[in-house]
């Protein structure tokens, strides 16, 4: 399948270089640049978002924002602030490579301790002429054994700001930072929507699944097998405008996004409505991790109870009707396949529900229910196919019945 | 109807009277629980609305806990006893507006006292979560509850930072009958309002040294000011008595010329500007120039002249010439921004208290402070509020904006009584910047009469 979208990864310092100079030159620069965006690409990107997210035309103020960088080389963050506010672009879209540019650059962290071990030594009552301050920085140099103009250098290289410029991994590319700040472009769109559609195409699952194990709460829909799935995302949080936890959480699905071979995000709140469509410059999807470690326990421990089961974590959603049903485990037994859900919050009426809905896809299955996830006072339902359990699930009894048609 | 509380919200089922229905208005489905949610601090209208629906019996078991009175308060001063009568005659919801130093956590704590209720006290950093849990351990002898600062403890009187509020308050929301915010005037900004959204405790109090306008956040969340005192009213009672002295800083002619250059080629922009579209504000003006390259190179000369004014020459000496006349006293230094805060600390080897020093190096260096060690602290907004330190008597003001309310909290700094102090409140102004000298002279002379 061909992704519609482009990812890209890292690329070594020596395609960074010939992809600026390309870039610049106006040249073919794919062939140095590891994931290439063709001419495909670069023309929708140009008319299909209308989140203005970063594309090929930003390229070259991007690599003038990385040429300061490479010019104030070692120097403070701060002396390129005012100049990076002059790039010929928004603000918006300024910071969000600026704060790429940090994040992909990364910090001082492992100077931290000797800065901190310097300033220790050289802060005190306030020095008001240079031979007190001399003697100041000689005492501190002769007790940390190291040069006093390298007291002078250390002494704040810890800070935000005041760190000085580096490029570790070599001279990032131009796509690299466009990818990296259009996550954190949508991230901030994303922030201020009330209410969130997502429609994707060629997607595993993965995305719901990262929503299901985030704790949002998501209707999955999908009218027929070839259509899109559709992720209408709300909560209780949602009620709530511009909530921080609810805003970042919704914003850790924006890497996931380049899972999907295609997706086109909705986002509203009451006085707009914005949508960001495939192709969009992304990082390479990360691996998702999220709400995966009990399912991956539970499908050794069942493997180990009997070898002759094949357990797969996290399978692709099930339809059931016009909606989807995310299982945690889909296991192959002897022939036969069941799925295990691990519920999250229920109450009676969503397990007699989600019990309705596996039966209408035709499925059998185990939902496994954490008592005190339950919402309300009602009781569970006695039905062979709901285990119950307090914070930790033994395998032996999901094996001990069978799972009802 | 049963209405019950979860993660932050009302879930509201088992509706079966048309007349139940008739009180959703405002309610999101949540298709997952087959339930209707409404956000937790509209219990109280909720169930004004449900009586006047004659809706009989709900089912509704969300009832905070009452303290046991079992305090131990010290008496209280004439103006705290009548701002904790003025909150409750305002229907127990609003701010309290106090100047630093004058007791507003002992304030709190007699509200706590007077009301009786499980009470959420939020404060915006780790110290000062560790001085409220402090004072009030003092106070009632039952322990107190903390989230924040790695402590996850809940009890009847619970401290938490707003971080750890954010975070927690969709499970304990219930919990508590009263809310109590310190620095309040951060609601709505670092403050997330949704904490507030998310309490279905009734009774709201907010603590601050300098209000905001009215009809903000603030006000949506926690009620308006009732009752309020400026620092004109208590000097000499509850704060410290204060020289305010502001010292000239003359631009060199380099400097001079510098300023004029960049602050021409700003001003031109910005006529521009102001003839196309009278009456714009600043922030349609940044809009508008974040456009265009000229624009942009505007805004880059009004951040340059901004720069020379920081910390020129004169402002140098002045400063060096107040530390050799205040040699061994305790001085706080405050600087328009880091940038500067840093300037001075790599100059004068002073500590620097700024955002970006860790938690650990902070509380080192303000204990080193105190024991004299290390008396001369430089900072742009941390030691604005919220920090005690008892033992400052100098504040050195070298920059700052013409905002009101942190040059209120930055006076307020020294201003913590002992017998027989005078602080003394320096402030450092060029030519240009005398104009916001005088407007935030203007501005503490109005917060002292806003009572």
């Amino acid at each position: 399948m061909t992704r519609r979208h482009v990812v890209v990864a890292p690329a070594p310092r020596a395609a960074h270089v010939a992809s600026r100079h390309a870039a610049k030159a106006g040249g073919d620069h794919r062939a140095a640049n590891g994931p290439q965006l063709d001419e495909t690409d670069v023309r929708r990107a140009a008319t299909a978002s209308q989140l203005a997210v970063l594309d090929e035309t930003d390229l070259d103020w991007i690599a003038e924002a990385i040429d300061l960088l490479e010019h104030h080389l070692g120097k403070p963050w701060r002396v390129v602030a005012d100049a990076f506010a002059e790039l010929p672009s928004s603000r918006r879209r300024i910071t969000a490579v600026r704060g790429a540019l940090a994040r992909l650059l990364g910090g001082a962290g492992k100077l931290t301790p000797m800065a901190r071990r310097v300033r220790e030594a050289v802060l005190g009552a306030p020095v008001l002429d240079a031979e007190a301050r001399a003697a100041r920085i000689a005492a501190a140099s002769a007790a940390l054994g190291v040069e006093a103009a390298d007291v002078e250098t250390l002494l704040f290289i810890d800070l935000r700001g005041e760190r000085p410029i580096a490029f570790p991994r070599g001279r990032p590319s131009e796509l690299e930072v466009i990818a990296a700040a259009n996550v954190l472009l949508i991230q901030r769109a994303l922030r201020r929507a009330h209410r969130v559609r997502l429609a994707l195409h060629g997607d595993d699952g993965t995305l719901l699944r990262a929503a299901l194990a985030r704790g949002l709460l998501v209707t999955a829909s999908r009218a027929t097998e070839e259509a899109p799935i559709v992720l209408d995302i709300v909560g209780p949080l949602a009620l709530f405008q511009r909530t921080a936890i609810y805003g970042r959480t919704l914003g850790q699905l924006v890497p996931l996004l380049a899972h999907a071979a295609d997706f086109e995000l909705v986002l509203e709140a009451p006085e707009w409505r914005t949508r960001i469509a495939a192709p969009v410059v992304l990082p390479r999807a990360p691996l998702d991790r999220a709400g995966t470690y009990q399912p991956r326990k539970l499908a050794r421990g069942l493997e180990q109870l009997d070898p002759e089961l094949r357990v797969i974590v996290a399978p692709a959603p099930l339809q059931a009707g016009a909606t989807l049903l995310s299982p945690d485990l889909a296991i192959d037994d002897r022939g036969e396949r069941w799925y295990v859900e691990l519920v999250g919050f229920w109450t009676a009426d969503s397990l007699a529900d989600k019990l309705a809905r596996y039966a209408a896809a035709n499925v059998r299955v185990k939902l496994c229910i954490d008592d005190a996830r339950g919402c309300g006072d009602a009781e569970v339902i006695r039905d062979p196919r709901i285990v119950a359990y307090q914070r930790n699930l033994d395998p032996a009894r999901l094996l001990a019945k069978s799972p009802e048609p | 109807m049963r209405i019950r509380f979860d993660r932050g919200t009302l879930v509201l089922d088992q509706i079966t009277e048309a007349s139940e229905r008739a009180v959703l208005d405002g309610a999101v489905w949540d298709p997952e629980l087959a339930a209707w949610r409404l956000p937790a601090s509209r219990l109280s209208e909720l169930r004004v609305r449900l009586a006047d629906a004659n809706v009989r019996n709900p089912s509704d078991t969300i009832a905070p806990a009452r303290l046991e009175p079992a305090w131990t308060i010290p008496e209280l001063r004439w103006y705290q006893r009548a701002a904790i009568d003025a909150w409750r005659g305002a229907g127990e919801r609003g701010v309290i507006a106090l100047p630093t130093g004058t007791g507003k956590t002992l304030t709190a704590i007699g509200a706590i006292a007077a009301l009786g209720v499980a009470t959420l006290i939020l404060v915006p950093t780790r110290v000062l979560l560790d001085q409220w849990a402090r004072a009030l351990g003092e106070a009632w002898r039952f322990p107190i509850g903390r989230l924040g600062d790695g402590d996850h403890a809940v009890a009847p009187i619970t401290v938490a930072t707003y971080a750890s509020a954010i975070a927690w308050a969709p499970r304990i929301g219930d919990a508590f009958g009263l809310v109590i915010v310190d620095e309040a005037h951060h609601v709505g900004a670092w403050c997330p309002h949704e904490v507030f959204d998310m309490m279905v405790a009734p009774a709201r109090l907010g603590l601050t040294a300098t209000p905001p306008e009215p009809n903000g956040p603030l006000a949506r969340a926690i009620g308006p000011v009732v009752y309020a005192l400026g620092i004109a009213d208590l000097v000499g009672d509850a704060l410290a008595e204060f020289d305010l002295e502001t010292v000239p800083a003359p631009l060199d002619s380099k400097e001079r010329e510098d300023y004029r250059t960049r602050r021409g080629q700003f001003n031109a922009a910005y006529s521009r500007f102001s003839r196309m579209q009278p009456g714009g504000s600043w922030r349609e003006f940044v809009q508008h120039a974040s456009a265009s390259r000229t624009g942009r190179a505007a805004l880059a000369a009004w951040r340059a002249s901004r720069a020379v004014l920081a910390f020129p020459h004169a402002k140098r000496a002045s400063l060096a010439a107040l530390l050799a006349r205040h040699a061994g006293e305790r001085v706080l230094i405050f600087t328009s921004d880091n940038a500067t805060a840093y300037a001075i600390a790599r100059e004068l080897l002073v500590s620097p208290v700024t955002c970006d020093i860790g938690r650990r190096e902070r509380a080192e260096m303000l204990r080193r402070f105190r024991s004299g060690e290390a008396p001369v602290l430089v900072s742009a907004q941390v030691l604005d509020e919220g920090l005690d330190v008892p033992e400052a008597d100098i504040a050195i003001v070298v920059g700052g904006t013409a905002s009101t309310r942190r040059h209120v909290q930055r006076v307020g700094r020294v201003l913590r009584p002992r017998v027989g102090k005078r602080a003394r409140v320096y402030e450092l102004a060029t030519q240009a910047e005398i104009e916001t000298v005088v407007q935030r002279r203007r501005g503490l002379a109005h917060a002292e009469v806003v009572s």
